[in-house]
């Protein structure tokens, strides 16, 4: 190589010598090589435009852990999906979520630092009815879609329904009418409802006992505590000419009011009944072998195997990406039962989220309105993203409707679906009009 | 040294000068911001109000959320079912819980050390109790949604929709408050509840009526509880029975204990500095919860009269 004036020389190991100019060009060619060689191969150009972003609130500690744990889980895999799909409208979707602790006031304060700190798009989450309601003043506020994730009480989506929140499953009023008819037909026509003294557990036991009492039936209605541990007096008092034991507790309570039920040997004389929301994410193996018999009203069959036929496939990839077994359990961990009723909701949320924006050419807040008209008329077919089967929403109280399902404790302990209720068969006259409140 | 100077005529001009910057905040801070600011301030009341029971009279009520809660639905509940304005339920949220401490009080004053404080968690589980069920006054667990009517004040209506004219609000009733319990604790009527504190028997001989005392202590602070949780309530438009919990009283015990009792500043800093924990390292931990119990343990250990007594502490 020849020397030039002014040139330094690098004498390399080999002993062949080089410029330091050609040293910094090979060099500088060898990391520009190796970095893209090292860039992953991204599904899709991201282009310049900003990420859309999901926020999310989750009951991820103190009491109902078990459903933030696999309602996040099941947002996570959404959005991992979306992303390796290309994305909202071409545009890359981050999650950001936050613990509301069961404590509306703290996931008050969560929300606000969602819309006003961290900027978000759109939110979705909680199980708590009372956290959803903390939070609806702040969706109003801000114009901000808001879909929740999973909270029953019926009055969401009821007459007092704000205009930015959507919500896509069931709740205590559409249950009692997939539920009562079945449980009367085949269970008995004397039920008792022993339930949480607060408004999910009144909810429940109206919604059921009405429809009971207007077909000719029977009810009584005791209310405990929602913490209570001792059943013993609670269930002294059940009538003895009942037979349908009807219980809705949340928790520690919803298994001991079963295990004492059976300790009193009311299981022998009782068909007992009540809705998935009480053991969802607890196996029943942790119930005890006497809840065998037991019947639940459920909104996704807990096992693969009691999925309908046409839902199996979809079914079969949902629970993959997820992490749950067939069996409804933890991939990770077998001892962990999943909220199968309640997780597919934080699953579909974020697709349908795309399908809205992509209906509504939404780019940013300021169309959240047509944002929201196109997500509350969404029909979403069974697929990969909807395992749970065809779903739509009714554009006036923004209430979605989906099929429900009968399962009955079998004698292994697993759960068998022995009746499914179209979706049709549970529309109600819409309790509010919020179509022009957008 | 600083805190000396506090002492000896300097606070009107360090007080002016904190409400001038924090009347600032809004021209510089973003809305979250100036709406976290908002929140600590109505704890810092709700924990302010506390330590005049607990600092000042030696009182430990773990009740104190009976009064907060109250407060709370002192406001919500005549605005939506009475069709009352924001003014009058602002009003009623520090009258009616003054009224329920002035029926606790009449039963729990009689009571000292650890009954006292049984009894005052038993009033706030009567309270959390008859709230999570009387469902079609109160919306239970569920709780109340309410849009407040703007804030009448003759010369201008107050929209509380918006954050910035909810700052101000509790930014002005706040520190009205704070130099209200400021001068009553330096007043002779201070002077003996302390006096009550330090010896409840020598008080007693000397003349007061102790009872009397601790009750009217128990009163205002059950009155100024119920305005925080009023205001807390007007901030998030939602009130909830979950407030009335006796569990929501350890907010005030913690920011207290860690900010200093009997001092009145040390509540606001311990809202402060543990809010402010809370709310940043949420990113982070997702337990918050084990932070804060670790920055009260740390600080029962280092400066177990709280950062005002650990500050005062270092300036002698």
């Amino acid at each position: 190589m020849k020397e030039g004036k002014g040139k330094k020389v690098v004498r390399v190991m080999t002993g062949s010598e080089i410029s330091r100019r050609d040293f910094l060009r090979t060099t500088a060619v060898g990391a520009a090589g190796l970095a893209v060689g090292s860039l992953p191969f991204a599904p899709f150009t991201y282009g310049a435009e900003k990420p859309i972003r999901i926020g999310m609130i989750q009951e991820n500690t103190v009491g109902a852990t078990v459903y933030g744990l696999w309602l996040t889980k099941a947002a996570k895999a959404a959005v991992a999906k979306l992303n390796a799909e290309g994305g909202i409208a071409g545009r890359k979707v981050e999650l950001i979520d936050y613990d509301t602790k069961v404590n509306p006031a703290w996931a008050s304060s969560m929300f606000k630092k969602l819309i006003l700190e961290d900027k978000v798009d759109f939110t979705m989450g909680s199980v708590h009815s009372g956290v959803q309601m903390a939070v609806f003043p702040l969706a109003e506020q801000y114009k901000m879609p808001y879909i929740g994730g999973g909270a029953m009480a019926a009055g969401l989506t009821g007459k007092d329904a704000v205009a930015y929140y959507s919500r896509i499953h069931t709740h205590a009023r559409m249950q009692a009418a997939a539920g009562w008819k079945w449980g009367f037909a085949n269970l008995g026509r004397n039920w008792t409802f022993l339930v949480a003294d607060y408004a999910w557990g009144h909810s429940l036991a109206e919604e059921f006992g009405s429809r009971i009492k207007a077909a000719g039936g029977k009810t009584q209605t005791i209310l405990a505590p929602q913490n209570t541990s001792d059943f013993v007096p609670f269930l002294q008092k059940v009538d003895p000419s009942t037979t349908v034991l009807f219980t809705a507790f949340l928790g520690a309570p919803a298994l001991g009011v079963m295990r004492q039920t059976v300790e009193l040997g009311l299981h022998k004389r009782l068909q007992r009944y009540t809705v998935i929301c009480c053991t969802d994410g607890v196996g029943q193996e942790t119930v005890g072998k006497e809840s065998a018999g037991a019947h639940y009203l459920s909104y996704y069959p807990r096992h693969a195997s009691q999925v309908p036929k046409e839902l199996q496939a979809y079914d079969k990839a949902y629970r993959k990406a997820v992490g749950m077994t067939d069996d409804g359990k933890d991939a990770s961990n077998p001892k962990n039962t999943a909220t199968v009723s309640h997780m597919w909701t934080m699953w579909t949320t974020p697709y349908m989220i795309k399908l809205a924006v992509e209906k509504s050419g939404w780019k940013d807040s300021r169309k959240n309105a047509d944002f929201m008209t196109a997500f509350n008329t969404l029909k979403v077919k069974a697929g990969p993203w909807a395992p749970q089967g065809d779903l739509f929403m009714r554009e006036n109280d923004h209430q979605g409707f989906h099929d429900h399902y009968l399962e009955e404790v079998r004698p292994d302990l697993s759960l068998k679906v022995i009746a499914r209720v179209a979706k049709e068969k549970l529309v109600y006259d819409a309790p509010v009009d919020l179509r022009k409140k957008l | 040294m600083l805190l000396d100077r506090w002492k000896g005529g300097a606070f009107p001009l360090a007080f002016g000068l904190v409400a001038a910057a924090l009347a600032a905040v809004p021209f510089f801070a973003d809305l979250f911001l100036q709406t976290f600011l908002t929140e600590i301030l109505v704890w810092a009341l709700f924990a302010v109000s506390f330590d005049l029971i607990f600092g000042y009279t030696g009182l430990l009520s773990f009740g104190q959320a009976l009064f907060f809660g109250l407060g709370g639905y002192a406001v919500a509940i005549p605005i939506l079912k009475l069709g009352l304005g924001t003014g009058s339920g602002l009003l009623l949220s520090m009258a009616v819980p003054a009224a329920f401490a002035a029926f606790v009080g009449f039963f729990s004053v009689r009571l000292t050390g650890i009954h006292f404080v049984i009894i005052t968690i038993i009033f706030a589980l009567i309270g959390s109790t008859v709230a999570e069920t009387w469902t079609s006054l109160t919306g239970g667990a569920d709780g109340l949604v309410f849009m407040p009517p703007p804030l009448d004040l003759g010369v201008a209506k107050l929209d509380l929709m918006d954050i910035r004219t909810t700052y101000y609000l509790v930014l002005a009733i706040v520190a009205l408050s704070w130099l209200f319990l400021r001068r009553m604790v330096r007043s002779p009527l201070g002077k003996v509840f302390v006096a009550i504190r330090e010896n409840e028997e020598r008080a007693r001989l000397i003349g007061y009526d102790v009872r009397r005392y601790k009750l009217l202590a128990f009163v205002i602070a059950g009155g100024l509880s119920g305005l925080a949780g009023g205001l807390y309530v007007l901030s998030l438009k939602y009130a909830s029975a979950s407030f009335l919990h006796w569990s929501i009283s350890g907010h005030a015990v913690v920011y207290t204990i860690v900010g200093g009792a009997g001092t009145l500043l040390g509540p606001v800093l311990g809202a402060v500095l543990v809010m402010s924990l809370e709310h940043y390292l949420v990113k982070m931990v997702e337990a918050t919860d084990l932070v804060v119990g670790a920055v009260l343990v740390s600080t029962l250990l280092l400066a177990p009269m709280g950062i005002v007594g650990f500050l005062r502490g270092r300036s002698r």
